[in-house]
């Protein structure tokens, strides 16, 4: 009984935690229509500031005041004016990865300013940590425990005051409801939304400071992982009823805790739940909950169809010309590049270059699922550690060839994919992505920690495989393994795309209803793409984990599966060659960036951040958007030069068609 | 349509079919290679790089390796170097505690950069080992995983054997020494941390030692220890026996202390005077056991171990900023092991590997001029020597305090194979060769 009560009592200020979180996220979800992801990013640079800032002597309350009153509205207002003003009515895709780039991008920064140490231990806001200050039935709260229950209870009384007291508070529930009414009550909306963020973001600071000191130990990646219990949190109240929010957080802050402390001792399961049981949670949630799926689509802009369509692929605008050199270009370039990975490029060179190439294959997992089908899924990272960990304990255990190994690992990862798509076929848009990203968490936490699986830190060697004579063993053979099953790969999303399946799945994409009414099954192909996406991204993990010989679930974590979907929406997400180009950038920016010292280790996350930050005002993807661009240039000078060679003819002719030609001009 | 389908299936089937035939072909093995074998050397100079955990969810220390190996190749560089070669210790490469990292770096420094040796290894996640083996390069590093006996080039600062799964009594005297007959084992889903505490449980279980309780899969890097905690504390455990990092460390005594109960606790990780320093309301009372010479040593007795006083003499001149500490020093040693093998080459070849290694696994009773417990290199690479010395360190207060041993050593020795009861585990003189005996 103790053991109970006192596990309970442990469980509590993380609910409180949970209900924080939720308040936060729900608040900017109702004003701005965007899912803040980046919640437990904003949490995690407020946290860090606070330890900084006593370490370095600060009086405890000065070090609060600059942690959650000072820097966190500051980033609140920031992200508010440079990005997430933009996209209040765009698509929910463009909204979740501007998120996602702030998630990538904030955590990045804050290292790259205070380094790489560790931040253990972390100062409690106020009374002893380790002092007992009051018994519940014999179970000493300690100071750590009371000090987040007494802040929260003040901060939710000071937001429930705010909100029913004050003109503002009035004012932010009016832009929930409806933006453009209070606008037409003359109240400046955007003046409202940049208030609602710097309130937001202040709450995820003051979660983040409550949080660190219960954990222990601040780490970017905890404080996303941990935002799950606040988005939990947030789907137990239905994203409306504050009480129901608040239960919910501590309801998920106990059993996380009971089931932690009385699951088998030592177990994974164990161990894991102090993170995954939030998941789990949310899930069900989801699940259960139709009223809570129904708003999550509702903030969809109902106006968005009538939006102009999409600018044309830059490759439908190349004039022959253009088009004729281009692809010749390409031929010439695809030569170069075989043939010096296949010659003078150094040896680490060529293994980086395959990671590339398997990399491109994980990316046109995406560009099936999202370009083609516009579903989003942010754990394709978890289906391609499932092809990569097949392979390799079917080699190491029964001597299977990592050939086979690729295959059946694609085949795996394409059955879990399934598995996964049939619950959340009855979610898709938000909701979908948030049930993928829990479940790429879970993989993190449990399923790759498994000495069957992942077999945690340690990993699982993966050799290169043999077939008949020839030996893949050296990194050039191996690179044209990959290759050639990344050019399989890439023919069969051609095929799909130009098959039934592909205009099915453009179909479905332009509208569900009228697919639906035209005789499409809708969950079948939902089911069908899923399955091929995450198939294709388990033969991408397999080859991968060749060329890296050894891969555990470091390779694989969400945060990647994040940054790859950030990649690939960036370069191009609807064309097979901007997987490819995207997929040995990737690679090669990684190998370029360990050049530098070891501090500057975390650019390319904030490069990639930045990418999808640019997302927001170019969602066919900023490479696209670049090469579009170029080659409107291009014409625009052809036309000229054509243009003008014509009128210098016509002037020695005669002084009449000049004028004609000089009109045709545009002039 | 018909037709378009029943492609698909024969596809389908055909991508099946060629499954079972690709699982008769085998996957590629590889032998050692002897290529390289003067790699980095001229006539002025020799090329050597190392490899740490700077970033990562590990880092703990390790990038001091560089430092204490660097200092070293200063020392010898400053009087004219090994037979007229300067070291150039070009290249100290982060592998992120990623293991796949930790491949791809290896492989940079060997077949990229050409160095003639990989001194200053610091690692949680060694597995270039086998491409290092592979290769025949003489490697030398902070050995603290089994990784380390896979080859007779691969040579660890305090030994290469690391037998994690059946260590010393150590941990059984420790219990017997503090009165504790019941402990709890906490490890993280590492396989280096779970088979260290795994080990600890069978010593424990041999000597009659009950373990109430144990962990051995909490992720690393941790958060929150206090559900276990909670249990260890239901299970009634008087000693905590850590495989974590310091991290975890300081989150585990921290919960101790939260709970309100106080058992003896022993760590494998955190003797370090900085972290000390910054703990020291955690630590008092934990036990350490060190494979080498303390840093600080009882009055008047540095100089039985010049080696120590070499080491913080150099340390002090070309990293003033740092504080000495096992990964530092561990880089000390290699670096000493390996001029220490050169210089048995004599002044006139110019060096190889297979020579260097030959020399090395020569050596008798190197113990870094009284650093380490000494070490005979020809069989200790994969079994232990006759007998084992450690040093016990107590915290108390800002220092660590050296006890047990056995005057005027500090080590404390027991001899292979052991006693096989609680009772009869007493501890051997230190033979003569070991540091202050």
């Amino acid at each position: 009984m103790t053991q109970f009560l006192s596990l309970t009592v442990l469980g509590v200020p993380y609910g409180c935690v949970w209900a924080l979180m939720a308040i936060g996220l729900v608040l900017t979800y109702e004003t701005s229509g965007v899912f803040n992801l980046a919640f437990g990013a904003q949490a995690y640079a407020a946290a860090i500031v606070f330890y900084k800032a006593v370490a370095a002597g600060w009086p405890k309350w000065l070090a609060f005041v600059a942690a959650v009153l000072v820097v966190s509205p500051a980033i609140g207002l920031t992200l508010d004016r440079i990005l997430f003003r933009h996209v209040r009515t765009a698509p929910v895709l463009v909204k979740l990865v501007s998120a996602l780039g702030v998630l990538i991008t904030v955590p990045a920064v804050v290292q790259l300013i205070v380094g790489n140490g560790q931040f253990i231990a972390p100062p409690v806001l106020f009374l002893d940590p380790a002092g007992t200050y009051l018994h519940i039935a014999s179970v000493p709260v300690n100071g750590t425990q009371l000090s987040i229950v007494i802040v929260t209870a003040a901060a939710v009384l000071g937001i429930a005051l705010l909100f029913h007291f004050t003109r503002i508070g009035l004012r932010m529930r009016a832009m929930a409801e409806s933006p453009r009414m209070i606008q037409l009550a003359g109240i400046d909306s955007e003046r409202v939304g940049a208030l609602t963020w710097a309130l937001s973001s202040t709450l995820a600071g003051l979660a983040g400071v409550l949080l660190a000191a219960p954990l222990g130990n601040i780490q970017p990646l905890d404080f996303t992982d941990l935002l799950v219990g606040g988005i939990a949190a947030a789907a137990a109240g239905s994203l409306r009823s504050l009480p129901y929010t608040f239960a919910g957080g501590i309801g998920i802050g106990i059993a996380q805790q009971l089931l932690s402390g009385y699951l088998p001792s030592g177990s994974i399961l164990s161990s894991g739940m102090q993170y995954s049981f939030p998941f789990v949670a949310l899930v069900v949630f989801l699940l259960v909950m139709p009223g809570l799926r129904r708003s999550w689509r509702r903030t969809e802009d109902p106006l968005a169809v009538v939006d102009p369509p999409p600018p044309p692929l830059s490759t439908a605008i190349r004039t022959a010309v253009l088009d004729r050199f281009m692809r010749r270009g390409l031929v010439l370039v695809l030569v170069a590049f075989v043939v010096s990975a296949l010659t003078w490029v150094p040896d680490p060179w060529v293994v980086k270059l395959t990671l590339g190439l398997a990399a491109s294959v994980i990316f046109l997992s995406i560009t099936v699922l999202t370009g083609m089908s516009g579903q989003i899924s942010l754990c394709q990272m978890a289906f391609a550690g499932a092809g990569a960990f097949t392979a390799g304990q079917l080699a190491v255990h029964f001597n299977v060839s990592v050939l086979a190994g690729i295959l059946i690992g694609g085949a795996v990862a394409a059955a879990l994919g399934a598995l996964i798509a049939v619950p959340a076929l009855r979610l898709g848009g938000l909701a979908l992505a948030i049930a993928t990203l829990a479940f790429g968490f879970l993989a993190d936490n449990i399923g790759f920690q498994y000495s069957w699986a992942g077999n945690g830190l340690t990993g699982v060697n993966v050799p290169r495989p043999q077939l008949g004579m020839i030996n893949f063993t050296s990194n050039r053979s191996y690179f044209v393994l990959t290759l050639l099953v990344l050019a399989a790969v890439a023919g069969l999303v051609k095929l799909l795309r130009r098959g039934t399946t592909g205009r099915y799945l453009e179909a479905m994409r332009g509208s569900e209803l009228a697919s639906a009414a035209i005789g499409i099954d809708i969950n079948r192909w939902k089911v069908v793409v899923f399955a091929v996406s995450a198939g294709i991204a388990g033969v991408g993990g397999a080859l991968y984990a060749g060329a890296e010989g050894n891969v555990s679930g470091a390779n694989f974590n969400t945060l990647l599966s994040l940054i790859f979907i950030v990649v690939v929406v960036t370069t191009g997400v609807t064309s097979v060659e901007g997987a490819v180009q995207a997929g040995l950038a990737f690679e090669i920016v990684t190998k370029l960036l360990t050049y530098l010292p070891a501090k500057w280790g975390n650019l390319l996350q904030i490069l990639f951040g930045a990418g999808a930050i640019t997302y927001a005002l170019h969602p066919e993807g900023i490479v696209e958007y670049e090469k579009r661009h170029f080659i409107e240039r291009f014409n625009a000078v052809q036309s000229r030069r054509g243009a003008r060679s014509s009128a210098a003819a016509a002037t020695a002719a005669a002084a009449a068609p000049a004028r004609a030609a000089r009109a045709a001009r545009g002039g | 349509m018909e037709t378009m389908r029943l492609s698909r299936v024969i596809t389908l089937a055909a991508l099946l079919a060629t499954v079972p035939a690709l699982a008769a072909c085998g996957n590629a093995t590889t032998a050692v290679s002897n290529s390289g074998n003067s790699d980095g050397v001229s006539a002025t100079s020799i090329l050597v790089g190392g490899v740490a955990s700077l970033s990562g969810p590990i880092p703990a220390q390790f990038g001091a390796v560089f430092d204490g190996a660097k200092a070293y190749f200063d020392m010898v560089n400053a009087e004219g170097g090994v037979f007229g070669r300067k070291i150039n210790y070009a290249y100290q490469l982060d592998d992120s505690s990623d293991p796949s990292q930790n491949v791809a770096q290896a492989q940079s420094l060997v077949s990229q950069d050409h160095v003639f040796a990989v001194v200053g290894v610091g690692t949680a996640v060694f597995s270039s080992a086998s491409y290092l083996v592979q290769h025949n390069v003489p490697s030398f590093g902070y050995a603290i995983s089994p990784s380390w006996s896979q080859g007779d080039n691969l040579f660890g600062a305090e030994g290469s054997f690391v037998d994690f799964l059946s260590p010393g009594p150590e941990p059984a005297f420790l219990a017997q020494q503090v009165h504790a007959s019941k402990v709890a084992l906490l490890a993280y889903n590492v396989t280096e941390s779970q088979e260290a505490c795994q080990g600890f449980s069978s010593v424990l279980h041999r000597y009659g030692v009950n373990v109430v309780f144990s962990d051995l899969s909490i992720p690393a890097p941790a958060i929150d220890l206090s559900s276990e905690v909670i249990r260890l504390k239901s299970a009634g455990a008087q000693m905590v026996v850590s495989c974590m990092d310091l991290a975890g460390n300081v989150l585990l005594a921290q919960a101790l202390a939260q709970s309100q109960i106080h058992p003896v606790q022993y760590w494998l990780n955190g003797y370090d005077q900085t972290d000390l320093h910054q703990y020291s309301h955690l630590m008092q009372g934990v036990y350490f056991l060190l494979p080498h010479t303390p840093f600080r040593l009882p009055p008047g007795q540095l100089s039985r171990y010049p080696g120590m006083a070499l080491y913080l003499k150099e340390l002090a001149k070309y990293f003033p900023q740092d504080t000495p500490n096992e990964a530092s020093m561990a880089g000390w040693i290699n670096a000493d092991l390996f001029v220490t093998g050169l210089r048995a080459l004599g002044p006139h070849a110019a060096p190889t590997r297979s020579a260097l290694i030959a020399a090395l696994n020569g050596l008798v009773n190197y113990s870094a001029n009284g650093l380490v417990s000494p070490i005979t290199w020809r069989g200790e690479h994969h079994a232990n020597g006759p007998y084992d010395c450690n040093v016990y360190v107590r915290v108390e207060g800002e220092r660590f305090v050296t006890v047990f041993g056995s005057p005027p050593s500090v080590f404390t020795c027991f001899r292979y194979p052991e006693p096989q009861s609680l009772r009869h585990l007493t501890p051997i003189a230190p033979p003569p060769a070991v540091p202050g005996a």
